[in-house]
């Protein structure tokens, strides 16, 4: 009973630990890949846009208030920031999250 | 080898004993930075970036007993003290936070959770632990499949943190001159980019090169030199983390010293006061045992390693295997199983260090002075 407890153990650790960066890095997740400052951190511009036209970046937002801060730099910013603008005052009537160095964007409506 | 054989062959738990104290202090240490980072994300001047919405968040009024559970558990672990019921609490400790936030999903904090995890798993309690003084007695001993792991675990961290960095931005050198103390005025030279390229051949070495033998030693010393170079050069805010990291990933490098105990016999001149002191230095740092010690005065143990009483006076002898090194060479080559420098003794093979080194041995050798008659040094 002990060696095939053994054996599912170390094969399954083993396959758990090859399988996980391997699907983080297909998806492009930034989570328990083994990424050690392995990029820049620049992959993404961020911007509010107002009702009066203004836009204000990230950068600017994070000055303006001092909070907005992440602690990783491989935190997905386009996932957690669009909520987190348009929770700000002045309310934002959009976010655009830019891919850095291409024209893709995406455009969130804050609610 | 069977695979019946492959999960039943034991090795010597002192590595992973050893492994396990420096992986306990160094989540004690990683605890101070850990504070900060929880207060700053408890405190609202981070975005929160849940994993899960259902997961319980810590309370801020809890985060002092939190740590104190945590530093108590590292503090356990890393004197051996219950090593399974503390290596389990700091694994917890360490887990929670990673299933709690992004903001707390760092490579280096994961990596010792998940060493934390293995070394709990593998009994690393077994040896060089006061779990060993107070309560168990038996061979110390675990299955050999046990050290596997956190060996195999940071050859994959090695290899997926080289394969990650073959990208333009970080060949480029970006983020050597973003995240090191490089002055300003190397950022435009070839140096950024020389280090990238030499990072990602380090690592992709390193990933097999410690399992090769032929290889090991130089691996431990470039590995040495890697985390060195990182803890050194990384810029302040990363040097607890960097610190703590270089550990975590160089303790299991320990796991790959697999000489039995009392492999290798070391014939030290007896007569000899500094000779004495140099065998004591040994002897107290021999954590894993490898060696055992023998003055020239045993005829005995000379007849057995087929050395001349007069040869055993010149120099410090190391004999295992049907091998004898003697001096310099002796002495580098224990140093090579010493757990406080496997890491940099095999620097001492590089010319010029070996010539340099014989020299000063034998300069040393010729000044000493021979006072002392006693026997062989007490056991430590």
């Amino acid at each position: 009973m002990r060696l095939p407890l053994s054996a599912a153990f170390f094969t399954l650790y083993v396959a758990v630990q090859i399988s996980v960066p391997a699907v983080q890095i297909l998806r492009e997740q930034n989570s328990f890949r083994w990424g050690m400052f392995a990029d820049s951190g620049e992959r993404q511009e961020i911007f509010a846009e107002y009702a009066d036209g203004s836009h204000e970046s990230l950068a600017q937002i994070r000055a303006r208030t001092g909070h907005g801060k992440v602690l990783r730099s491989q935190v997905s910013l386009g996932q957690r920031m669009p909520a987190y603008l348009c929770s700000q005052a002045p309310k934002p009537v959009s976010i655009v999250v830019r891919q850095a160095g291409t024209n893709a964007e995406e455009r969130y409506r804050c609610p | 080898m069977s695979l019946d054989d492959f999960f039943h062959a034991e090795t010597s738990a002192r590595p992973i004993g050893v492994a396990r104290a420096a992986i306990g202090i160094a989540a004690l240490i990683r605890a101070a930075l850990q504070y900060e980072i929880l207060r700053a994300l408890l405190s609202g001047d981070v975005i929160r970036a849940k994993q899960f919405n259902w997961f319980p968040d810590l309370r801020f009024d809890l985060l002092w007993p939190f740590m104190a559970i945590w530093m108590l558990a590292s503090v356990s672990f890393a004197l051996g003290f219950r090593s399974r019921v503390s290596g389990s609490v700091l694994f917890l400790c360490l887990a929670y936070q990673l299933a709690w936030d992004e903001n707390l999903q760092a490579n280096n904090f994961y990596l010792m959770t998940l060493i934390v995890f293995l070394l709990t798993v593998a009994d690393s309690g077994c040896s060089f632990s006061l779990d060993r003084r107070l309560f168990r007695r038996g061979p110390q001993v675990v299955v050999r499949w046990s050290t596997l792991l956190p060996r195999l675990q940071i050859s994959i961290v090695y290899f997926y943190s080289a394969l990650l960095k073959l990208n333009p931005s970080f060949l480029a050198g970006r983020s050597i001159t973003k995240s090191t103390r490089m002055p300003e005025l190397l950022h435009h030279t070839w140096l950024p980019s020389g280090v990238a390229a030499a990072t990602v051949g380090v690592e992709f070495f390193l990933a097999v090169a410690l399992w090769l033998p032929a290889l090991r030693r130089g691996a431990f010393a470039l590995g040495f030199l890697l985390h060195l170079g990182i803890f050194l050069g990384m810029d302040g805010q990363h040097t607890v983390a960097m610190f703590t990291f270089g550990v975590t990933m160089c303790a299991p490098y320990l796991l790959f010293l697999e000489d039995s105990p009392a492999s290798r016999l070391v014939i030290w001149d007896d007569s000899c006061a500094l000779c004495r002191r140099w065998v004591a230095f040994f002897q107290g740092f021999d954590w894993l045992k490898i060696h055992s010690y023998e003055g020239s005065s045993n005829s005995n143990v000379l007849r057995e390693a087929k050395i001349s009483p007069q040869d055993a006076d010149v120099e410090l002898k190391l004999w295992w295997e049907g091998r004898t090194l003697g001096g310099f060479d002796a002495v580098r080559e224990i140093l090579c199983l010493l757990p406080i420098s496997f890491l940099w003794a095999p620097l001492l093979a590089v010319p010029p260090v070996p010539a340099i080194g014989r020299r000063l041995y034998q300069l040393v050798a010729e000044r000493r002075k021979c006072t002392v008659r006693t026997a062989a040094p007490r056991e430590l």
